[in-house]
């Protein structure tokens, strides 16, 4: 094996080996835990920064060892442009979580379990993004499912939080059956599990197209959580302990955009994928407006910020169905965008939550005055959210919004962009409401905040405007190998 | 010319045999210890399995001293099949099984009043099983199923203090004789027909009652293979027998009777793709009845006896599907899931031996932030249980992978309804198996700083070293499964060549 192919095992292994390490002698280390996590997390982003330019020279060789031969079955890793932005976004996400989480998960004997679920989670996502064969996608994808399934389970909050991971486990569990399902009938064709088999295998099951098309959408929808598939997510959000909701609503669900871009867009053509555009565009519109009149009417400021990710993947679904360069681009550049914002968001309700003891918005009306800096912090992030240019996800939404008036349905995308009113409604009132509301008079107590959830939550801040001010270098990555997917259109 | 001597299975059923008959009759007029019975048949075990292993290599070992060539052994002859890879497969896996439940039993049933029974019947199963395995007359299959029924109804009984106890013995049993009776029947038609009941003759002179007889030897066998509706004696008897006793009628003892149902019927004839049919048809019924059943459970072992018999579903589903369509794959899939499920379901049965022993914990919901549970029996619990449920990596997710993959390559016109179903049952099995994990690792992640609900991380090594031989197992099996499915390959090209 040479150097670049130890570094995508490493990527890997950091994480799994660091979890392992903290499930056996975490309880030893008691309040050095979290510094064991982070830094496998942060030697982790640091190996995928360092191999980005092994990627852009060309010189990349997958990772490829036996595992099944008597199935085709292969264990093999490979880092290629199409899943950059995945692998950034979790990279990044789960540095921010575990930061996050010094402060916010209260230390006792079980913290290094806690820690060494997350970074299971967190290995569980890399994985997804970093397989190069189908088996493999699989069974980190159902890592991913149930080490965030035990994080709820124990470390959340609320009484129904038992009913709540059933629920979530349930009904993710059987959006990857579809996916199971179409793996399946691919994978017979050909009796390979290697991505690279995969368009032979398209081609040999010709008969079967839609089929397969519609398992996986379905299949990686349930993830993604657009409408009808959602009912998981505003429960699971806010039952999780919050630097796994971060987690969750930052990285986990664009691994369902992932999967739509890797298998059926990244191997069929435009014109067999050109009957799902339409499904997709409707679908996504309807997730935007949904998850938007959602968030306007609910009263816990985690289900609101939860339900803008329901909006929020709306938009992603929308531009990936446009099925235009500038569409999947701005998909793309929507998932990192969102995820900065969307953890910056959650940051901003864990401190609210933290310095308040409250997460009913009529109650926490007029509070937030007293703490200044989370007041900045909240209005940055709602202000991306919203789609203010020159924070981040202003760049996306006009791609994805003008993506929209280059197919045939305008009227959809009027329809998109009158929707985004709604966005801006629920975030408006959810920042005027706590920040801009004179006081009722109330004497609130503070609530100590750590300083690391500070610490996390102004470098978002920091990152937002960085990453909207100066898009430049990361939109050349992020266009990186877009004209190889749907057969080479562009 | 040397003519090559075999005498499998023939010396392993004798050493058993001998093996039972010493320990009951020291312990009873001499007196021995419960440790050095578990030895003794722990020993047999070993010795039994390794001279089916190696029988060539110990025949030219022994030759040197004694004249084994002029040993009589004609009379042996056409009494046991010797080219059956499946019949040595399968009881390979139940000697390791009992091989590592006598260890177990060494500090399991230190505290029972009736070793001394409960050794010897053991051997005895194992003895039947071995020879109903290798067995190539009707006969004798008549025989040792009843040697091995009968010795597991009495274990089913074993602690005859508690009424459900015998009350499950008492059922298995009846239900069994019946079972038993009609097979019987079977073989007496086939004689009445042919006149003769060497298994491999009688394909040669096909007749209607025959057929008759080979279905009704294959119903009697169904009942032994708990297929749904004839399952109802299973989850008492497994959830009611001594644990490590479960551990081998679970593991491995339904499966023995289903490849035993399988190979006479496909050597008397019966047309593969009608047996595959009321297979699939059967398997379906397993598959929903075992998951639906399973989350209704509430004591530990009665769940995993309904797991068995899903997981039954599933292996006869693979092969079902490979009857219909002469699928080698479909075959050796199914032969993969009969390894790991025995792996597993003995490591889950072993280890709730270890919580009603330690912490007298019976009810799922006593597991629940118990305190003083066994640190390791908690975490092979939970592996056993996760490879159950089919989660990736484990071999019980690998398995199920092989089944679609070779039902899709198969073209059957059912593939997709039985996926539905397939996939259906796995996620209904996830209704228990999940609420189940939370409750058992509850206790490791959720019990206070107190010093006193601690987790007991100390258990015997009796206890230990079966439990820690089966996580082996399962890890490797996880790591290397093609070692596995080139292990099973033989015996899917056995039973494909029995279809005619």
């Amino acid at each position: 094996m040479n150097t670049g192919q130890w570094i995508k095992l490493f990527v890997l292994f950091v994480k799994l080996a660091a979890s392992v390490f903290l499930f056996i002698f975490g309880s030893k280390f008691k309040k050095r835990t979290p510094w064991i996590a982070l830094s496998a997390s942060l030697v982790s982003m640091g190996l995928f920064i360092a191999y980005l330019p092994v990627l852009s020279r060309g010189a990349n060789i997958p990772l490829d060892l036996n595992y099944l031969p008597g199935m085709g079955i292969r264990f093999s890793l490979d880092i290629d442009w199409l899943s950059f932005p995945f692998l950034l976004t979790e990279e990044f996400v789960t540095i921010i979580a575990v930061v996050y989480a010094i402060g916010y998960v209260r230390s006792d004997h079980r913290t290094h379990i806690f820690y060494a679920t997350l970074l299971l989670f967190s290995a569980g996502m890399s994985g997804t993004t970093l397989a190069n064969d189908v088996f493999l996608f699989y069974f980190f994808w159902e890592l991913m499912l149930i080490a965030s399934a035990f994080l709820i389970v124990y470390w959340g909050s609320g009484e129904r939080r038992n009913a709540v991971a059933l629920k979530y486990f349930i009904i993710t569990h059987l959006g990857s059956l579809f996916v199971l399902i179409a793996f399946v009938m691919l994978y017979s064709r050909t009796g390979l599990d290697h991505f690279s088999s995969l368009p032979a295998a398209f081609q040999m099951d010709h008969a079967s197209l839609p089929l397969i098309g519609s398992l996986f959408l379905i299949g990686f929808g349930v993830k993604m959580a657009v409408v009808p598939f959602h009912i998981w997510l505003p429960d699971t959000h806010s039952e999780a302990p919050m630097p796994v909701t971060i987690m969750l609503a930052a990285a986990m669900l664009s691994m369902g955009t992932y999967g739509i871009l890797r298998f059926p867009m990244g191997f069929l053509t435009l014109d067999q994928f050109a009957v799902f555009s339409l499904p997709m565009m409707v679908v996504g519109v309807i997730s935007e407006i949904y998850g938007a009149v959602m968030a306007l009417v609910e009263n816990d400021i985690k289900r609101i910020i939860a339900y803008s990710s329901v909006s929020q993947m709306g938009y992603i679904l929308f531009g990936l169905g446009t099925l235009t360069y500038s569409g999947i681009m701005g998909a793309r550049l929507h998932v990192i965008y969102h995820a900065i914002v969307k953890a910056l968001l959650f940051c901003c309700v864990g401190w609210i939550i933290l310095a308040f003891s409250e997460r009913d918005i009529n109650a926490l009306t007029g509070v937030g005055k007293k703490e200044p800096l989370l007041m900045a912090c909240a209005v940055t992030g709602a202000l991306a959210m919203t789609g203010v240019p020159a924070l981040a996800i202003f760049n996306s939404e006009w791609l994805i919004f003008s993506s929209g008036f280059q197919t045939p349905y305008t009227g959809l995308a009027v329809l998109e962009i009158l929707a985004s009113i709604l966005t801006a409604g629920y975030l408006l009132r959810f920042i005027g409401k706590i920040f801009f509301v004179s006081e009722n008079g109330k004497n609130v107590d503070l609530g100590r905040v750590p300083i690391s959830v500070k610490v996390a939550t102004v470098s978002l801040v920091v990152i937002t405007l960085i990453a909207g001010l100066f898009p430049s270098p990361l939109f050349q990555q992020v266009a990186n190998e877009i004209p190889l997917i749907l057969g080479g259109v562009w | 010319m040397v003519t090559r001597v075999v005498l499998n299975p023939f010396i392993p059923i004798f050493i058993l045999g001998l093996a039972a008959t010493f320990i009951f009759v020291t312990a009873k007029y001499i007196g021995i210890s419960n440790k050095f019975m578990a030895l003794i048949s722990a020993f047999s075990f070993l010795f039994s399995s390794l001279y089916l292993l190696f029988e060539q290599q110990i025949l030219s070992f022994f030759g040197h001293w004694m004249p084994i060539q002029q040993l009589q052994v004609d009379a042996l002859a056409g009494e046991f099949a010797q080219d059956d890879p499946g019949a040595f497969l399968i009881s390979l896996i139940v000697l390791g099984l009992a091989f590592l439940g006598s260890i177990y039993n060494g500090a399991y049933l230190a505290n029972e009043s009736r070793q001394r029974v409960c050794y010897p019947l053991i051997l005895l199963m194992v003895c039947g099983i071995v020879g109903l395995l290798f067995t190539s007359s009707l006969v004798n299959v008549y025989l040792f199923t009843e040697l091995m029924s009968i010795s597991a109804y009495a274990l089913v009984a074993f602690r005859r203090e508690e009424l459900q106890a015998v009350e499950a013995g008492y059922k298995y049993l009846i239900m069994g004789s019946v079972a038993s009776v009609i097979m019987l029947l079977g073989i007496a038609f086939i004689f009445l027909s042919v006149g003769s009941l060497d298994i491999d003759a009688i394909a040669s002179f096909p007749s209607g009652l025959v057929t008759i007889g080979g279905f009704l030897i294959f119903s009697g066998f169904s009942l032994k293979s708990a297929v749904v509706p004839l399952h109802a004696w299973l989850p008492d008897a497994h959830g009611k027998a001594p644990s490590s006793v479960s551990a081998i009628l679970s593991g491995i003892l339904v499966e023995v009777s289903f490849y035993v149902m399988l190979r006479i019927g496909l050597s008397l004839g019966l047309q593969p793709g009608l047996l595959g049919s009321i297979l699939l048809l059967v398997s379906v019924l397993n598959i929903l009845v075992g998951n639906l059943m399973g989350t209704a459970q509430s004591n530990i072992k009665r769940m995993l006896g309904y797991s068995t018999i899903a997981q039954m579903g599933y292996i006869i589903l693979s092969v079902a599907v490979g009857l219909r369509n002469g699928s080698l794959l479909a075959i050796q899939s199914g032969f993969f899931i009969l390894v790991t499920h025995a792996c597993a379901k003995g490591l889950a049965f072993l280890s709730a031996g270890v919580f009603n022993l330690n912490v007298e914990v019976h009810e799922i919901k006593d597991l629940r932030n118990r305190t003083g549970l066994p640190l390791f029996p908690v975490l092979s619990m939970g592996l056993a249980a996760l490879s159950l449920a089919a989660l990736p990596p484990f071999p019980g997710f690998t398995g199920k992978w092989m089944v679609l993959t070779s039902l899709f390559q198969t073209q059957d016109p059912y593939r997709f309804g039985v996926t539905l179903i397939l996939l259906a049952g796995s996620l209904i099995a996830f209704g228990y198996y999940l609420p189940f994990l939370v409750n058992l690792f509850s206790s490791l992640i959720h019990s206070s700083d107190s010093e006193n609900t601690r987790l007991n991380d100390r258990i015997s090594p009796w206890l230990f070293m079966p439990l820690a031989f089966l996580v082996i197992a399962i890890v490797f099996i996880t790591i290397f499964p093609q070692v596995i499915l080139d292990g099973v390959a033989p015996v899917a090209e056995f039973l494909l060549e029995r279809m005619v």
